[in-house]
């Protein structure tokens, strides 16, 4: 099984290419790193493959996610972004308690009582390695957070959907080094379970996480050909 | 010490109009509990109770709100965050079309459509009614309730959006998930700014709103049968002949300065509540999401198509109506169409053209201009620059509540000061210094915003450079600030030109006003707004009708072609200065 | 630096512009109207406005500069006159004692120019169904909205809308002291649902022809050309010009050009115009008696 096969992704805004030609599969249950330097698509790649590209952009090539064809027209983007869940670099929170911030996805997406969504909530916070340090005031604004337990936030409220598959943009950019580890620390725990793609410009942190990594050719400049990318 | 004074004059004209309407309430005993608590309104019997004006105002408030408040967050929502980015500014301008048409105009419209709709609804003979009223309201509220609410959901950063539409919502749960909670607060002041419009607004209510004093509803399910009979609000009250009459001073003009400063004190509140909400960021509190019952899934997704549906349906609803607005004065302002008509003179109450018209809105918004244009840029660096933070603020808070002021009060005051205490009776000149103030707000808080935008970096480089304060304004702030305050002026003097509640005081009158005033002071002249409402009030007669509609469409080209120069005019200063 | 100056002139002027108005009370007065370019100002009552724009009309050709206004109606013209605002106020009322307490200093020196007489109006089909004549309780009953259909008066089964005057207006006046005596005060507006106030005599008209079922007293040269609102008879008087000449018809009153002190100058030619034959003229062709017809000159 993959969870994600790309064929000769390509993004671009008017005549400028911003991302690929990519290509690469990610076996089910396998976490994958995607690296290269700031301007190489990164990010874009993540955002291309829940169709999040900011208006404008032109995607071409194949991607299916899965087994949703991104680029067919009437994909059912809201049902796929619920099951490949996105966090991105900046931490972002909403007005509202951590317990709402935490089922904001999920309680759209399901049809379940508040205890069953309070539930779902606190399994994910547990799995996102939050919950020790809010159980005890779940209904407080999450803004008092501080920034590596906004992230982690984040997470729990990606995990809360259960995804399949996580799409991790530079997780830990925002981060502190203390704050970095303890993200870390919670992304590998989560390997065992999950389908992660991981994008960073940090090579030791990929290293760390994933089990297998690609490279992104630098983007920034004059428009140019990407080597293609593909996974063993 | 310049700065002292430019401080100085800064809150002068909104302390000015206070003063007045203290020093009038001051002049006759004003017993406030008749005034606010009995509906006999009796000069001649020296009683006066202002409830039942107090009742109207509220009544065509509520209802203008309760239509347009909802309508008008539907529309922003819809144009904002439902429609492809490339129709956003086209329907976001076709909407705000509603805001160039003049309060006159709406009158007129609600004379010709309104009345007869309310008489044969409500099966009522006539239709004047505080209904008709606050229908007329509705539509006028509209374009300022979509704009402060479109704002408010622009400066939501995109971020939210991609936050919520990552963990799988669709459309309108993106927007009621992740959007609305940011932008509650600024849409709630979208509402209450237009509130304090509708408080305000003269002379479209005066025109269909019946003017009996009325009463009291007498009970709750009295207050339909009294929406759909005639009313009198506070403002319509101060527009009738009695502050003409009233002289200005004893028991009766003190009684209409206090319903003055009631009405001052509401729309005074309501807008610095407004300001404060729109600049407050988010923060609002969510409200609880409820259980989710319908089954998700498929649903969701009709669910999604339903709301964008219901949501367009208004912004539809919204255009049609703008359409529909332009085509009637389209074909009932044929008179318009008709180049002898802008060349020749009027000929009494029934016709003719508008040539002194003409002149004399030209006359009264090119001297209100040159009035509002150096005050503006002064009061706007004072704010921006000079005071200290606590003191700007304030300036920032009384420049706004005297944009908020209704007009009606302007022209009393224009009156009482111009006219009669420094005796010039209709005088051009009061009207002008009336529609500068009415046009100085939005040039102070466009020359503000334009210099709190300047570029830190700049500002350091100049200073750099040995510069001293006041070369720093001249050379560098002046500079940078003049584009957006020929933009604020031009909007300013848009609105201006369709004022007419001032100048039926101060400026204008009725017949034999000569094309240019012949002397400074106390020479009047006319004016199309002015022209309007004389016409329109001979409703009946076909020829004052024609012309009051080919007047109409005058007026709007004129308030039109200055907020279209708005644009241009800002890129010429820009590719000037800079 | 020289931007800058003139900026601050200009505001410092702009600050003693608006500092004058709490130092500088009493200017104005009677003085004001004088002076001014030589413009004479016209203002008060709308049923005599239609005669004073005509007159103003021919006098401009003559090179005079003269406008008109009827913002207020004959108590608004009477008060803008006192102040110095205008330099005649035209009034379909009387100076009355009131006035004349009210403004002590001031010398109410009025011209009639002629006569006219408030009808009590009615829709042409409220009057074919047989509402021709009311007397005076009836009227009353009327306003004070004590009759709601015009089936209590004979006419057909139809609501009745009341269109009163605002106060002021010379018209509401002559009504009032028709339904109530010269020295009773009239009673606060009546509490009913059909019951509107509107201000000058065109905007009367308009409301009435507009509005079916309706009633309100209005100047009857305004009705004259317009089938679909007719006069009343008043006690079985109808608004005839021999009646008024008579003085039978109760509602008939004089119109009046009214100066502070004896008229001179351009006052003086504006009113000498109205008074003469042509003047006269204008005064008849917009319906109302001369001053012939009523037997004064």
């Amino acid at each position: 099984m993959t969870a994600v096969s790309t064929r000769d992704l390509v993004v671009s805004w008017r005549d400028r290419v911003l991302l690929g030609p990519v290509s690469f599969d990610l076996p089910t249950g396998t976490a994958l790193g995607v690296r290269g330097p700031s301007g190489a698509g990164k990010s874009t790649l993540l955002r291309a493959l829940v169709g999040l590209l900011p208006e404008g952009l032109i995607l071409s090539g194949q991607a299916t996610v899965l087994g949703v064809d991104i680029g067919a027209r009437g994909a059912d983007l809201p049902a796929l972004r619920a099951r490949a869940a996105l966090v991105g670099q900046t931490p972002v929170v909403f007005p509202g308690s951590i317990l709402a911030n935490t089922t904001l996805g999920l309680r759209h997406v399901v049809r379940a009582s508040r205890a069953q969504l309070r539930a779902r909530a606190e399994l994910a916070l547990l799995e996102a390695g939050l919950w020790d340090e809010v159980s005890d005031r779940l209904g407080e604004p999450a803004e008092q957070l501080s920034i590596g337990q906004r992230q982690r936030l984040c997470l729990a409220r990606a995990l809360a959907l259960d995804p399949p598959l996580l799409l991790l943009d530079e997780p830990t950019s925002a981060l502190d080094a203390a704050a970095t580890a303890t993200v870390e620390k919670t992304v590998l725990s989560l390997l065992d379970r999950r389908t992660v793609l991981v994008v960073s410009h940090d090579e030791a942190q990929l290293d760390r996480l994933c089990h297998a990594v690609v490279s992104l050719a630098d983007r920034t400049g004059e428009p140019q050909e990407g080597a293609p990318v593909t996974l063993p | 010490m310049a700065t002292g004074t430019t401080a100085a004059a800064s809150g002068a004209a909104l302390v000015a109009i206070v003063a007045f309407l203290v020093l009038g309430a001051a002049s006759g005993q004003v017993r406030w509990g008749e005034l606010m608590t009995s509906a006999t309104w009796d000069p001649a019997g020296g009683r006066f109770g202002g409830a039942a004006m107090i009742w109207g105002t509220a009544a065509v408030a509520a209802v203008a709100l309760v239509l347009a408040a909802p309508l008008g967050w539907a529309a922003a929502v819809s144009i904002v965050e439902l429609s492809p980015p490339r129709w956003r500014r086209p329907l976001r301008a076709g909407a705000e079309l509603l805001a160039v048409v003049p309060s006159i105009v709406y009158g007129l419209l609600g004379i010709a459509f309104l009345r007869p709709v309310v008489s044969r609804l409500a099966g009522v003979p006539g239709g004047d009614s505080l209904l008709a009223a606050g229908l007329v309201l509705a539509v006028m509220v509209l374009p300022t309730v979509i704009a402060v609410s479109a704002d408010a959901l622009a400066a939501v950063p995109d971020r939210y959006r991609e936050a919520a539409a990552a963990c799988g919502l669709t459309g309108t749960e993106v927007v009621r998930a992740g959007v609305l909670p940011h932008a509650a607060r600024g849409m709630g002041a979208a509402a209450l700014l237009g509130l304090a419009r509708a408080l305000g607004e003269t002379i479209a209510v005066f025109l269909v709103v019946g003017r009996a004093d009325g009463r009291l509803p007498s009970s709750f399910g009295d207050v339909m049968s009294r929406l759909v009979h005639p009313g009198q609000t506070l403002t319509t009250k101060l527009n009738g002949p009695e502050s003409v009459q009233a002289g200005t001073s004893g028991p009766h003009w003190a009684a209409l300065c206090a319903l003055g400063l009631v009405l001052l004190a509401g729309v005074a509140a309501l807008t610095i509540a407004g300001q404060r909400r729109a600049r407050q960021r988010g923060g609002g509190r969510r409200r609880r999401g409820g259980d989710p019952l319908a089954s998700r899934g498929d649903r969701r997704a009709l669910r999604d198509r339903l709301w964008r549906f219901a949501l367009g349906a208004v912004v539809g609803g919204t255009l049609v109506l703008v359409a529909g607005i332009f085509v009637v004065l389209a074909v009932r302002g044929r008179a318009a169409l008709d180049p002898q008509f802008w060349w020749r003179e009027a000929i009494g109450a029934s016709g003719g053209g508008i040539r002194n018209q003409l002149a004399g809105t030209a006359l009264l918004v090119s001297v209100a201009g040159l009035l509002a244009a150096p005050v503006g840029l002064g009061l706007g660096l004072v704010t921006a620059e000079y005071a200290r933070p606590a003191a700007a603020r304030w300036l920032r808070t009384l420049t706004l509540t005297l944009g908020g002021v209704p007009s009606i009060l302007l022209g009393l005051w224009g009156y009482w000061l111009f006219s009669t205490r420094l005796g010039w009776g209709r005088s051009w000149l009061a009207g002008s210094i009336v529609l500068a103030v009415v046009a100085l707000p939005p040039v102070v808080v466009a020359v503000a915003a334009g210099v709190a935008a300047l570029p830190a970096e700049r500002r350091e480089a100049a200073l750099a450079l040995g510069l001293r304060r006041d070369q720093l304004v001249r050379s560098v702030l002046v500079p940078h600030a003049l584009p957006g305050m020929v933009t604020g002026l031009l909007l300013g003097l848009a609105r201006s030109a369709g004022e007419t509640a001032p100048l039926l005081f101060t400026a204008a009158v009725f017949s034999g006003a000569p094309m240019l005033p012949g002397a400074v002071a106390d020479s009047p002249v006319a004016a199309l707004p002015t022209h309007i409402f004389t016409l329109a009030q001979d409703a009946a007669d076909p020829s004052a009708l024609d012309a009051a509609w080919g007047a109409a469409v005058a007026l709007i080209v004129v308030a039109g072609l200055l907020v279209l120069a708005a644009v241009p005019a800002r890129r010429w200063m820009q590719a000037k200065t800079t | 630096m020289g931007k800058v100056l003139s900026l601050r002139v200009a505001i410092a002027t702009f600050a003693l512009c608006l500092g004058a108005c709490t130092g500088n009370a009493g200017v104005g007065g009677a003085m004001a109207g004088k002076g001014t370019g030589g413009t004479l100002k016209v203002g008060g009552s709308t049923t005599v406005n239609p005669v004073a724009v005509d007159a103003a009309e021919v006098l401009r050709r003559r090179g005079m500069k003269i406008t008109v206004d009827s913002q207020g109606g004959s108590a608004g013209g009477i008060s803008q006159l006192a102040r110095g605002q205008v330099d005649i106020a035209m009034s379909s009322k009387p100076i009355t004692d009131g006035d004349r307490d009210m403004f002590p200093a001031v010398d109410f020196v009025a011209a009639e120019i002629g006569q006219d007489a408030v009808g009590i109006i009615v829709r042409r089909e409220v009057a074919d169904a047989g509402v021709t004549n009311l007397t005076r309780a009836e009227v009353r009953a009327i306003f004070e909205a004590r009759v709601t259909n015009w089936k209590a008066l004979g006419g057909p089964d139809l609501k009745v809308f009341v269109y009163d005057k605002e106060p002021g207006r010379g018209t509401r006046e002559q009504l009032d002291k028709y339904l109530y005596g010269p020295d009773q005060k009239a009673p606060p507006p009546p509490r009913s649902d059909n019951f509107a106030i509107v201000g000058g005599n065109e905007e009367a008209r308009s409301k009435l022809l507009s509005t079916a079922g309706s009633v309100g007293p209005l100047s009857t040269s305004f009705v004259g050309g317009y089938p679909k609102l007719a006069p009343v008879a008043l006690d079985g008087v109808a608004p005839t010009a021999d009646n008024i000449r008579e003085g039978r018809y109760p509602m008939s009153r004089p119109l009046f050009l009214i100066t502070n002190g004896r008229p001179t100058g351009a006052a003086r030619s504006f009113i000498d115009y109205v008074l003469s034959a042509d003047g006269q003229e204008l005064v008849r062709k917009h319906g109302y008696l001369t001053r012939a017809e009523v037997g004064r000159s």
